[in-house]
């Protein structure tokens, strides 16, 4: 069974199980799906495959709130994101659904379409009003579900998929004695369906380049709006679907520009970074109150904040250069945070409301610069209690330059590098020097400790010392044969490493597709690594070469995949 | 960054002038700082009270209420259910009795607005010879009344406000445990005040030489870290109200700060109910700076006793506020009232503790033009 087949079929088994009564139906065959991992294809393919990704948490709520508004509430639990070659973003297209999984989701379901079909709500969010609220009403039933349809499915619903629903609606209306609940069960067996959790991609054969393949319309629309987005299309990116705009050069670029001048784009780039940049780690950071007191929850949760906000003034609303992000002195600040960076910072409202953001730029000779320095940083990839040099530099390595750095092997003896009372080693690299006179380990910490080191001067909670133990912290270091003194010459160093620019690439692209880059992608990487260059590495310039890119709608030829039945899984 | 960095940074970021404009001609390094705690220092050693620690607040009531014609028998009927440890809140019998009990021509009136007009229940007063403070009046230490500083040894100490209050078990403590009385109203009121800044300037901070002590009340108040202190190094706006400005000549010998002179101190902390208002007549201070930058001290004066006092002291810190009215009215030491001869202030000392802050002269006001 080919992907699309496979879509087919759950469409089939969709339409088979799809009544009122029988919703649990819709979600007992599915049970264990699991989407192929891409990369284990037997051949090379020019392109990858076109992909199948569970909406992610923020996805999903962005759909709700885009589709009903900002006032639904969604209260449920997702699924756990995996973090694959360096985003959780890929893990959405390899990943499975248990059976309390997809509960999940229709109880979240049920509770979203109650919400949308309440008094307080249909008069503006059902398009029409049943002749009579105690009976079966299919004229409305069928305009509710045409309007909403088209923006759940992301597509618009065939002739049959709208029958089916409607039918649902009648048949609990006529149990129910009420159309409105009849109408919100059917429209939950929606939202729990495969066609709405899951963004399907439609592969079909290129008309312009027989034997290749290409997204079609509608799967077009879609990764457009999940990568510039992460939500759903629009109303005017599925009319361009529905014209075939999206078949044209021109009228793809059309669309892309005007997504990216939209204000939702700025919720893409923090949504990357913050899946680059891993602050879903944040959720279990601990800091030892006793040994770092400013490190309050609020710290913690405006610690993030403070480097999106970082990166989005930089990159978007000043159109700045990638690379300035290791050697930026502009950042933003709430009073707090100022506390612990040990910069003076006025709350800027007069009548002690809470502390608001504010603009502030490091004067010269202040030692932090660059996102590096930030505690979404320093102290996202450090201990409770204490600093890891080789915990930074394995991060930097592996967030910023997209290498991997292995984990210690199992039966290392830790203890000299963190008994930090042993006065014998004062300094981290003083530890660090002796723990890795062991060669199985001096490997690795070659890679990771001289630039780890070079950040010692922020301890665990980011705040900034000169000593540590009453010895002075030496920062020097050097990165790929290239000499520096302090976290300041690193940043200048990082900026001026292709590598770092060429894994924002990586990055970017794994982003847009929902998957790592296939060998026959590479020449396109290669081709972006240059135009970035060219664009004086502008982000939003990046992300408008990727979305226009005909290798980004570029699919394999669909592979078969074998067909589990009843019998064969006996 | 340096202290020294830490103010000129802000002044960099900020484009402020107005504190720069501030700092003597010739100081070359401030430091800032925010009051973390200020409490009365009281410094208890075992035999202070040789009549005994006053008896719980509680039992206290009964005593007095039977003083003003209560019988047992009416009083055990008051208390049937209640909770007689304390004062029991205006909507109960127990409660009423006790605030009451006060009589003018025969009335009953609020014993907390005329302390006066009950008797005075003569609880005991601190009789050891141990106590924190200054020699206010110079006198030196042949007076029946002085204390020997135990932190400085120096003699002639006049703190009469420990005397009045130090049999108080909520009243006593020491250098290291701050009564809880102190303890709890300070947090409370710390919530709600605006801060309290110290900022210290001189040559050079590490040696001794003179050095500018300057108190001023912030607008924002304190804000804790993760374990519930003071945050250092937050920043804070200097509230333009000269009344709190005050700016004290002072030496720093031996990493002691200390005025040259003395002189009075105010501090408005707003309508919270421990300390409306501080005013410390012929104030002296005792000043160190720490190895971790933070400040520890002592500052005494003269205090209006009637400062002392408020209605919230008997309700939150479990004292009977009666006897400490009529404690702090028999001690007060100074100011005597040009008609009555009766003292108005009462000598008192005070532990302060500041960690580093920033502090940032206050914009200029604009004109409010209307509509």
């Amino acid at each position: 069974m080919t992907l699309l087949s496979k879509v087919s079929g759950t469409r089939h088994r969709l339409r088979r199980c799809l009544s009122v009564a029988a919703i649990a139906c819709v979600l007992a065959p599915l049970p264990g799906i699991t989407i192929p991992d891409a990369s284990a294809a037997d051949a090379q393919p020019a392109a990858g495959p076109a992909m199948m990704h569970l909406l992610s948490a923020q996805q999903y709520r962005q759909i709700i709130d885009d589709t009903f508004g900002p006032d639904i509430e969604v209260n449920g639990r997702f699924t756990t994101e995996t973090r694959r070659a360096g985003l959780l973003a890929i893990s959405s297209g390899v990943t499975s659904v248990t059976m309390a999984e997809m509960e999940a989701f229709d109880n979240l379901a049920r509770s979203i379409a109650a919400q949308v079909t309440d008094r307080t709500r249909r008069d503006y969010l059902i398009p029409c009003k049943p002749a009579s609220e105690r009976a079966v009403d299919d004229a409305c039933a069928a305009k509710f579900f045409e309007a909403t349809g088209r923006f759940l499915f992301r597509r618009p619903l065939t002739t049959d998929e709208v029958k089916i629903q409607v039918e649902a609606a009648a048949r609990a209306t006529e149990k129910v004695k009420n159309f409105y609940e009849g109408l919100s069960l059917s429209l939950a067996s929606m939202l729990a369906s495969p066609e709405f959790l899951f963004r399907q991609e439609i592969p079909v054969s290129d008309p312009a380049q027989p034997g290749q393949y290409v997204l079609d319309s509608y799967s077009k629309a879609s990764r457009l709006s999940f990568f510039l987005w992460n939500s759903q299309p629009d109303a005017e990116l599925l009319r361009a679907a529905q014209a075939g705009d999206l078949n044209t050069p021109a009228g793809i670029a059309k669309q892309v520009d005007r997504m990216i001048a939209s204000r939702r784009f700025e919720g893409v780039v923090r949504n990357f970074f913050s899946d680059m940049l891993r602050f879903d780690d944040f959720g279990n950071l601990q800091k030892d109150a006793t040994v770092f007191p400013k490190f309050s929850l609020t710290v913690s949760s405006d610690a993030a904040e403070q480097t999106l906000l970082t990166l989005v003034d930089l990159l978007v609303t000043q159109h700045g250069d990638y690379r300035d992000i290791f050697t930026t002195r502009r950042t933003f600040l709430t009073t707090t945070l100022a506390a612990i960076y040990g910069v003076p910072l006025v709350k800027s409202t007069p009548r002690m409301e809470p502390p608001s953001w504010q603009p502030y730029e490091y004067e010269e000779g202040n030692p932090r610069a660059g996102i590096l320095s930030h505690i979404s940083f320093t102290a996202l990839h450090s201990h409770p209690a204490r600093t890891s040099a080789t915990i930074r530099g394995k991060a930097l390595r592996e967030v910023f330059l997209c290498q991997t750095v292995p984990n210690p092997p199992a039966n290392v003896n830790f203890t000299v590098v963190q008994n930090t009372d042993n006065p014998l080693y004062k300094t981290a690299r003083e530890r660090l020097t002796a723990h890795s006179t062991n060669p199985a380990c001096a490997g690795c910490h070659k890679i990771t400790d001289p630039i780890g080191l070079s950040l010692e001067k922020f301890d665990g909670s980011g705040s900034f010392r000169n000593d540590e133990n009453g010895a002075h912290i030496d920062t020097a270091g050097a990165f790929n044969g290239k000499p520096f003194s302090n976290p300041l010459e690193l940043g200048k160093v990082l900026h001026d490493d292709p590598g770092a620019t060429d894994c924002l690439v990586t990055r970017a692209v794994s982003y847009a597709l929902g998957r790592e880059i296939a060998d026959g992608e590479k020449p396109w990487h290669t081709a972006l690594n240059k135009s970035f260059a060219d664009d004086q590495y502008r982000l939003p310039e990046l992300f408008r070469r990727i979305a226009t890119s005909p290798e980004f709608f570029r699919t394999a030829e669909p592979q078969k995949l074998p067909v589990k039945t009843a019998a064969s899984s006996n | 960054m340096s202290v020294c960095g830490r103010l000129m940074a802000g002044l960099a970021t900020l484009g402020i002038s107005g504190v720069a404009a501030a700092l003597p001609a010739t100081a070359a390094e401030t430091r800032n700082f925010v009051v973390s705690m200020f409490a009365p220092a009281s410094y208890n050693v075992e035999g202070d009270c040789s009549k005994g620690i006053n008896i719980p607040v509680g039992e206290q009531y009964m005593r007095e209420l039977l003083a003003v014609g209560y019988t047992k028998e009416a009083l055990d009927k008051l208390a049937e259910g209640q909770d007689t440890t304390m004062f029991g809140g205006f909507n109960s019998q127990w409660g009423r009795a006790v605030v009451w009990r006060a009589k003018i021509n025969g009335k009953p009136v609020n014993v907390w607005v005329n302390p006066a007009a009950t008797p005075d229940p003569n609880l005991n007063t601190l009789d050891g010879k141990i106590g924190i403070g200054f020699d206010l009046d110079g006198k030196g230490p042949d007076q029946p009344n002085a204390f020997e500083d135990p932190l400085t040894h120096e003699k002639g100490v006049d703190n009469q406000y420990f005397r009045a209050t130090g049999c108080f078990t909520v009243f006593r403590g020491d250098e290291k445990i701050t009564p809880g009385a102190y303890l709890s109203a300070w947090s409370i009121l710390q919530g709600g005040m605006p801060a309290w800044l110290i900022s210290l300037s001189g040559e050079d901070l590490s040696k001794d030489g003179d050095v500018t002590v300057t108190f001023d009340m912030a607008v924002e108040h304190v804000e804790r870290d993760a374990q519930s202190e003071v945050l250092r190094d937050m920043t804070f706006r200097i509230n333009s109200d000269p009344r709190n400005h005050h700016e004290f000549a002072a030496q720093m010998k031996d990493n002691i700060i200390s005025f040259k002179e003395p002189g009075d101190l105010v501090a408005i902390f707003g309508e919270e109910m421990a300390y409306p208002t501080l005013l410390l007549r012929q104030a002296r201070l005792r000043l160190q700076i720490k190895p971790d930058g933070t400040l520890r001290g002592v500052v005494g004066g003269y205090q209006p006793w009637k400062d002392a006092l408020s209605a919230g002291n008997q309700a939150n810190m479990g004292s009977d506020w009666v006897g400490v009215y009529y404690n702090l009215r028999k001690s007060a030491d100074a100011n005597p009232d040009p008609k009555t001869g009766e003292n108005q202030d009462i000598s008192t000392a005070f532990f302060i503790d500041a960690v580093p802050a920033f502090s940032v002269a206050p914009a200029k006001s604009k004109k409010i033009t209307g509509r």
